[in-house]
């Protein structure tokens, strides 16, 4: 998720990731993918959604901000596309 | 007793009882892949088998050959053990499954395939490697024969195409209920179990479906989404319009101004939805 101010400045950004590659604290991958389901699962469960609240931070004197959320689908290395865009924009009279 | 000790033993010799999985064993390659050969169901299945051809089952084999070649490393190094039947079916009962039928001769022409396909420095040897290989790949026979059953424990009969309904055809047919079901896909797609006890988790999107699609009131099977209006293509993770259905997105946001020390200073609060309405979890395989 990103959010631009009027003049198009990017002011945040923020990614969420449901996987299924297990690693550990360092960031090591610990298990192949079809090992990780039999220790944790951190994929979208089905029938389930999952909620994200975020407060962003604005510069002093914002008129409008643009957000814009993308849901990305990682096949795989180097194949990746977007499954669903969509944008708000907020206004501060 | 002995009598019958004596005439199995007799026909046993003569090759003459059924192997394991009713059909015929296949001394070689040759003869395994001209066996399973799916175009003589062409003639009569031709939009079936465009949209077969197409479809990641037509390349089960090809798709995944540096997989196979690292698993038959594993299993001579590693586990010091010859990649005999047993062993390769781990692979290929899923993505090859007519080496049900393969005589440890024709495994052992696989193996050596595989291993050429993926390590031969000559181009020309290594492409006509693959070919042979992708005669194996999961085609007609691999889901309306071999697990046509949709039972390991009930083998198929040999010479009998199993279908949904059974309809009669110029070879033989049988329904077989599980083939309408995602019961028949979890034959490969689910924890799979060898015939030594070994199991793997190569995919578990079964269990997924089962426990907790259909445990928390789903009522899709894999053939609602993955084969009704997409025929026999099976499109899955690879394919952006599935996915697309299979998920979605919503946004809501709203501003306000925060005092912070004695200034308004402008928020947005985002929330955002993230939804799976796929018959299992995402990412799974």
């Amino acid at each position: 998720m990103t959010a631009k101010t009027e003049t198009g400045a990017k002011v945040f950004s923020h990614q969420k990731t449901w996987q299924e590659i297990g690693v550990d604290l360092r960031g090591n991958q610990q298990f192949k993918s079809w090992e990780i389901k039999n220790t944790i699962d951190m994929a979208l469960q089905p029938r389930q959604t999952h909620s994200e609240r975020l407060t962003i931070p604005l510069p002093e004197g914002t008129k409008s901000v643009e957000v814009e959320a993308v849901l990305i689908y990682h096949h795989r290395p180097g194949e990746e596309f977007v499954v669903h865009r969509t944008v708000r924009r907020v206004q501060f009279p | 007793m002995r009598c019958l000790v004596v005439v199995t033993v007799v026909l046993a010799a003569l090759g003459l009882l059924a192997p394991d999985a009713g059909a015929q064993t296949a001394a070689t390659l040759a003869e395994l892949v001209k066996q399973h050969d799916s175009s003589s169901c062409e003639p009569c299945h031709d939009t079936i088998h465009k949209e077969w051809k197409g479809s990641f089952h037509a390349r089960s084999i090809v798709q995944t050959l540096g997989s196979l070649r690292a698993y038959i490393d594993a299993v001579e190094k590693e586990r010091k053990l010859a990649p005999d039947k047993v062993q390769m079916l781990k692979c290929l009962d899923c993505h090859a499954p007519m080496v049900n039928d393969a005589s440890e001769g024709a495994v052992r022409e696989i193996v050596a395939l595989v291993k050429t396909a993926t390590d031969d420095r000559d181009e020309a040897r290594k492409k006509a490697a693959v070919a042979q290989l992708a005669g194996l790949s999961v085609n007609c026979t691999g889901c309306h024969t071999v697990k046509g059953t949709g039972n390991p424990m009930q083998p198929p009969e040999p010479g009998v195409s199993y279908g949904p309904t059974g309809a009669a055809g110029p070879h033989p047919t049988r329904a077989s209920p599980a083939m309408g079901s995602s019961v028949m896909c979890s034959q490969c797609h689910a924890l799979w179990y060898a015939r030594d006890g070994e199991y793997l988790y190569c995919t578990t999107i079964f269990e997924s479906h089962q426990n907790a699609y259909r445990g928390a009131g789903g009522t899709q099977s894999c053939q609602d989404c993955h084969m009704k209006a997409r025929g026999h293509t099976f499109p899955g993770a690879h394919d952006q319009a599935l996915v697309k259905q299979g998920l979605s997105l919503a946004m809501e946001a709203v501003g306000y101004r925060h005092i912070t020390a004695g200034k308004l200073v402008p928020r947005a609060v985002v929330t955002v939805d993230v939804g799976n309405l796929a018959g299992h979890r995402v990412p799974d395989g």
